[in-house]
């Protein structure tokens, strides 16, 4: 086999061709020399043209910057979650109770607990990186109500490590879980980390 | 043009090939094609399944991802490159190599950096940028080596027998001026020991370096060799002219003056100054036709002769690649539009796009050229063509599963991360939802693949057989050809022609074609200090925390955490409050990384307690059910080198970190202390006391350090 053929020949389709052929010749490679398909060629003019306007909009014609943007947005999410928070903020115990007298309450404090508490706290409450739930020792709490439980996951203590729930959880999820901690509450897991902070009887 | 020269069989010099060396590149493109491509199966399937990551150091995806992207690119495309341009400038200059001993230099020296590679990256050293991750040592060899194969090209133009250079050649030229350009500069780095060496450029500086480099590695490693072979083999093995000379000349020169300015689409909705994003975007968009121009010349040089296509494997391999290549240069553009880009940036939709770039385009065009070149070389015939029909569809079948997963788990989970519901809450506060969402995705990648892997064995096997039922070689062929004085400049081929007659004037303009984007979008961010607003809050490392932070370099964290929460609502919600440039003024390198397989970690410090961190890299799982992160119990083990601090604190100091001379020399104790503190809280909750001088001890500290310098993560917003 030949490994340097300028004499190879190419096909050439129809005479058409022949006349749109150049006299190049590379290692038997020849060349066409067929006009810009114009779709190719207004696709390239555009994009050019483009560029240069986009550029202009957005350095020099005062279209709005990404941090702008971003506030408007920003701006109308605060506003729902504003909303929310009114919502959310204070305890409303009439409404704690009759969610609580539902029977999928249970599982729905079991399922708010798992995803959002276990990695911390662990099954069953028995403690963790958080401590232990299942104790009579509280470390943020004066008394054990749903209404003092309820405000303290509002805010938690984000310096020691418990993440304030407020802008997390919905209004429920919150019953949720003031539901589970208060029923592992005095369980005393046999296996539950030792206790920390103050008894509260 | 011979034919219009009158000349005697006197005039004619007699040459030959350097086809040796041209055979051991192909040898090495085999070779370093199986290990890229296993290596990518590996990872592919460690995050399917993260046990796979074998709690070993050099097994976990952190170490192996940066392996397999330098093997891919740099070992398999890498030596693909060089087989075929050696192959093809020979011929298409009649003429032997500039020099058969430099050839040998690069050929070794090249196996050598590729060894070299595959020794540091799995033990951890890493400069931990992408696609330069090689330390300072390995990269001065490469940007020596590389300069060694441009010399030994030059020289080749210097005695070609052809006066006008083709196109392919314009091609090499470009490649050849812009890679030297881009490595060296994107590696600029002060090192600390032989295998340590800090970023020369810090924070959004190094980021913008970084991505003009990591774009146009894509560009110009990836792309314009490629088309220059393209412009070889198409036409070679079809047999037909190429279809357009004055498509060529305008998608090159387009090719290469738009392209460098493209780097910044990387970047968008990061703290890079805005004006470059916009440039960068804009460009990308004017690119899309340029690109396309190589698809159209070469898929229409095909023209008129699909029938073949259809038949010979050769031009199977040639055509699809080309196809995807059209692809590919599609959605790159599509992905640079902002919009788009919000919800595709950080998600498996770029992992797929760049594969359907590296599997579609280069792995099926160096299919082709390998099934075109081994046969001629070795003066043979191809072993089976039912094999190479066999790997075609293989590696077809293997790539649209790989593509489809990736688009599928990357909008689902794009969209998961952006859900927020009426009240204003994410729908999926919980990342780790967002990532089990997605693993039988991985689990789809991963036998993509291994389809795609499989069939380039059946390649390998092919060649094997050709090779060794080719007849045993003659000595080198000769050829005639006349002396490139005997072979005038062509006069009346317009302007172009001309300067393809003057191969020096010509790599002069296309590196300026190079310069114009560098200069303009990198210059003003690297000399002036006006758009990295500083903040005195901000306060380098303390040395605990440089010694972490290394650590976090040396595992590659970046391959699966990013850095740098968006301007996007969402991400607000999930991370805390939008990252700010002066925050990562003392950030060598920059760590924003490119993908969240795991979530963002730039608001991760004081979110969650010392312990919580202790317990998550020993096991995520114990924290995070679900997790795909891999386990790290060297660094529970390992201690933290306290003695190089000192050194490393000068060495920041000197890059522009206001340590005082004190703080340099108490380096070491300093940073005892400082975790003698941590060890405090640690201890009360079961850790032993020992530990105090432990890897994970600095990593923690580090981590509990990132972005809380301008204020808590739920601080008012910093962008105004
Ligand atoms: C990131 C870990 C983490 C998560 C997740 C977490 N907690 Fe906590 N939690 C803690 C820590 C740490 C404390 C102790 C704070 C302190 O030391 O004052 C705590 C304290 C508490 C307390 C008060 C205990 C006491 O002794 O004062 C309650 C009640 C509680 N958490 C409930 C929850 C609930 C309900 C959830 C899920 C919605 C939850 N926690 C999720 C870490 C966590
Ligand atoms: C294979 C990809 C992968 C690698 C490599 C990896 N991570 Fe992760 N990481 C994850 C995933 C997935 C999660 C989310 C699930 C979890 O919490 O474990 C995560 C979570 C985290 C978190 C918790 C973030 C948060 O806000 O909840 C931290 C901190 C973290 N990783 C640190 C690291 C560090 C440090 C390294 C390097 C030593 C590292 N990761 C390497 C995938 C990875």
């Amino acid at each position: 086999m030949n490994n340097h053929d300028d004499n190879q020949k190419n096909t050439i389709l129809n005479d058409a061709e022949k006349n749109l052929l150049m006299d190049h010749n590379y290692d038997g490679i020849e060349e066409f020399d067929y006009p810009l398909p114009s779709w190719w060629l207004w696709t390239f003019i555009a994009g050019g043209f483009f560029a240069v306007f986009y550029i202009y909009l957005y350095n020099f014609a005062g279209a709005p910057s990404l941090a702008q943007e971003y506030q408007k947005e920003l701006a109308k999410v605060e506003a729902k979650r504003e909303e929310q928070r009114k919502l959310t903020g204070n305890f409303d115990a009439a409404a704690y109770k009759v969610w609580n007298e539902r029977p999928e309450s249970v599982q729905q404090a079991a399922l708010v607990y798992e995803e959002n508490c276990l990695s911390c706290h662990e099954e069953k409450g028995k403690g963790d990186i958080g401590p232990n739930l299942t104790d009579s020792h509280w470390l943020n709490l004066k008394r054990v109500t749903a209404g003092d439980i309820y405000g303290f996951i509002l805010v938690g203590n984000e310096d020691n490590g418990m993440p304030a729930w407020a802008d997390e959880l919905s209004k429920e999820e919150l019953f949720a879980a003031v539901k589970y901690v208060l029923s592992v509450h005095n369980t005393n897991a046999p296996d539950g980390k030792e206790p920390q902070g103050v008894e509260i009887k | 043009m011979s034919t219009d020269v009158a000349y005697e069989e006197k005039d004619l010099e007699s040459f030959s090939y350097d086809d040796k060396l041209t055979k051991l590149f192909v040898i090495a493109t085999v070779i370093w094609g199986i290990v890229a491509l296993s290596l990518g199966v590996w990872i592919a399937f460690e995050l399917a399944n993260w046990k796979l990551n074998l709690d070993l150091p050099w097994f976990t995806f952190g170490r192996l991802r940066p392996l397999h992207t330098n093997a891919a690119i740099f070992a398999f495309t890498g030596n693909a490159i060089f087989a075929g341009v050696y192959y093809s400038t020979q011929r298409l200059l009649k003429t032997r190599m500039g020099s058969d001993l430099l050839g040998r230099i690069h050929f070794w020296g090249w196996q050598i950096i590729i060894v070299l590679a595959a020794i540091t990256l799995p033990l951890g050293i890493s400069s931990a940028k992408e696609y330069a991750e090689l330390e300072w040592p390995i990269d001065i060899l490469v940007a020596v080596v590389w300069v060694i194969f441009g010399v030994n090209f030059f020289l080749t133009i210097k005695k070609r027998r052809e006066r006008h250079i083709y196109v392919a050649i314009w091609f090499y030229i470009a490649t050849i001026i812009t890679v030297a350009v881009l490595y060296v500069v994107n590696n600029l780095a002060i090192p600390v020991s032989l295998m340590k060496s800090y970023s020369a450029f810090a924070g959004v500086q190094d980021a913008l370096v970084q991505w003009w480099y990591g774009h146009n590695a894509v560009a110009f490693f990836l792309t314009t060799p490629f088309l220059g072979l393209m412009y070889y083999f198409i036409p070679k093995a079809i047999n037909r002219p190429v279809y357009s000379y004055r498509l060529s000349i305008i998608h090159f020169w387009s090719l290469i003056f738009v392209y460098i300015w493209a780097g910044p689409h990387h970047l968008l909705y990061s703290t890079l100054p805005e004006w470059v994003q916009s440039v960068g975007m804009a460009f990308s968009i004017a690119l899309w036709a340029p690109s396309w121009g190589g698809m159209i010349n070469g898929l229409l040089t095909l023209r008129g002769a699909w029938d073949r296509v259809r038949k010979e494997p050769i031009l199977k391999f040639l055509a699809t690649s080309v196809t995807f290549y059209g692809m590919s240069t599609f959605e790159g553009p599509l992905l640079s539009i902002k919009s788009v880009n919000s919800l595709a940036h950080f998600t498996d939709w770029i992992v797929g796009h760049v594969h359907s770039g590296t599997i579609g385009w280069n792995y099926m065009i160096i299919s082709g050229m390998l099934y075109y070149m081994v046969p001629k070389l070795w003066n043979t015939k191809l072993y089976s063509n039912k094999l190479a029909n066999m790997q075609f569809w293989s590696a077809t079948i293997g790539l649209v599963l790989y593509i489809v997963s990736m688009w599928v788990a990357g909008i689902t989970q794009g969209l998961m991360w952006q859900a927020v519901d009426e009240t204003g809450k994410l729908v999926y506060p919980n990342f780790i939802e967002t990532v089990v969402k997605i693993v039988p995705m991985y689990w789809v990648r991963a036998f993509g693949g291994t389809l795609v892997l499989f069939g380039f064995i059946l390649l390998v096997y092919n060649l094997y057989k050709t090779i060794k039922l080719a007849p045993k070689q003659e000595e080198e062929q000769e050829f005639k050809a006349l002396p490139l004085s005997m072979n005038p400049l062509d006069t009346h081929g317009g302007k172009h022609r001309k300067l393809e007659g003057i191969p020096l004037v010509f790599s002069i303009l296309a590196f300026l074609a190079i310069l114009v984007g560098t200069v303009i979008e990198l210059v003003p961010s690297l000399v002036s200090n006006q758009f990295v607003v500083k903040d005195s809050r901000v306060k380098p490392y303390t040395a605990l925390e440089v010694a972490g932070r290394d650590i976090y370099v040396r595992e590659g964290c970046y391959t699966c955490h990013s850095q740098m929460v968006r301007p996007i609502v969402s991400e607000k919600l999930r991370y805390g409050r939008v990252s700010n440039a002066a925050e990562y003024v003392y950030d060598r390198p920059f760590q924003w990384g490119s993908r969240r397989i795991g979530p963002d970690l730039h608001r991760v410090g004081k979110k969650y307690s010392d312990m919580w961190h202790y317990r998550h890299m020993l096991d995520p799982r114990n924290v995070t059910p679900g997790s795909i992160m891999p386990n790290y119990p060297w660094l529970y083990k390992n201690k933290v080198k306290f003695k190089q601090l000192p050194k490393k604190l000068t060495i920041l100091e000197a890059l522009g970190a206001p340590y005082s001379s004190q703080e340099i020399d108490q380096a070491a104790i300093n940073a005892m202390a400082q975790a003698t503190s941590m060890m405090t809280g640690l201890v009360s909750d079961g850790v032993p006391n020992k530990m105090v001088d432990k890897e994970i001890i600095a990593l923690i500290a580090y981590l509990q350090r990132l972005g809380v310098d301008m204020g808590g993560k739920n601080e008012v917003s910093s962008v105004e």
